[in-house]
């Protein structure tokens, strides 16, 4: 059982940049990376809030939960 | 109130003047221990062999300490405090203490020489001493990680 981080999917909706994100929402460019390649070990309510608001989407959009192929 | 790195300094001086006592301990420990014998204990020359042998089977287990602990302490004075280096740099340090309790334990249970004992005695504590700061350290390691990776 994992997390995906669909991200980028949204940014490419969005036609938004990383950096241009990063700034949007007052993120580094290396720590949007980190939640883009889904190495992050939590993300901080704070921070889903201002994706939201700066893709104009839900955290549903953002976070997916994905079953191993193990669990089934 | 001294300065952090001042402390370090200090710590690595301190390691070195170790190694240096080391050598010189090297040096002279056949001639002081025939000498404890004979003057000290009342026995012949040559009845300290048996505790040379503890003490240098002790040596490489104290390089083996005194080098992690230096790079320890190197790199606590370059500000990488909670590294997995520095986990297994502890636990290196709690290996070699360990070694010396089994060392000392041996030889003075053989002898029957209770100065030994104690000193395995000692050496067993500092390695549980080190064992658990080792396990604080791995955990401030794991959290430091989290923390790094929360966005």
């Amino acid at each position: 059982m994992r997390i995906v981080v669909n991200l980028d999917v949204m940014m490419a909706k969005r036609k938004i940049s990383s950096g241009e994100l990063a700034k949007k929402i007052d993120l580094t460019p290396a720590n949007l990376s980190v939640l883009k390649m889904g190495r992050a070990k939590a993300v901080r309510f704070s921070t889903l809030c201002a994706l939201c608001e700066a893709l104009d989407c839900q955290p549903g959009d953002i976070l997916e939960f994905r079953k191993d192929e193990e669990d089934e | 109130m001294i300065k952090k790195s001042w402390s370090v300094v200090i710590t690595m001086v301190l390691c070195g003047l170790l190694v240096a006592a080391l050598f010189v301990m090297i040096a002279v420990m056949p001639q002081l221990a025939d000498w404890y014998y004979f003057t000290v204990r009342h026995g012949a020359s040559g009845d300290g062999k048996p505790l040379l042998v503890a003490f240098y089977l002790c040596v490489p287990g104290a390089f083996f300490a005194v080098y992690h602990l230096m790079r320890l302490m190197h790199n606590i004075y370059k500000n990488d405090v909670f590294i997995l280096r520095n986990v297994t740099h502890l636990r290196c340090l709690a290996w070699s203490c360990g070694y010396v309790a089994v060392v000392t334990l041996v030889v003075g249970v053989v002898l029957g020489y209770l100065p030994l004992l104690i000193i395995s005695f000692a050496a067993l504590f500092f390695c549980l001493c080190i064992r658990v700061i080792r396990h604080v350290m791995g955990a401030a390691v794991e959290i430091k990680t989290e923390n790094e990776l929360t966005i």
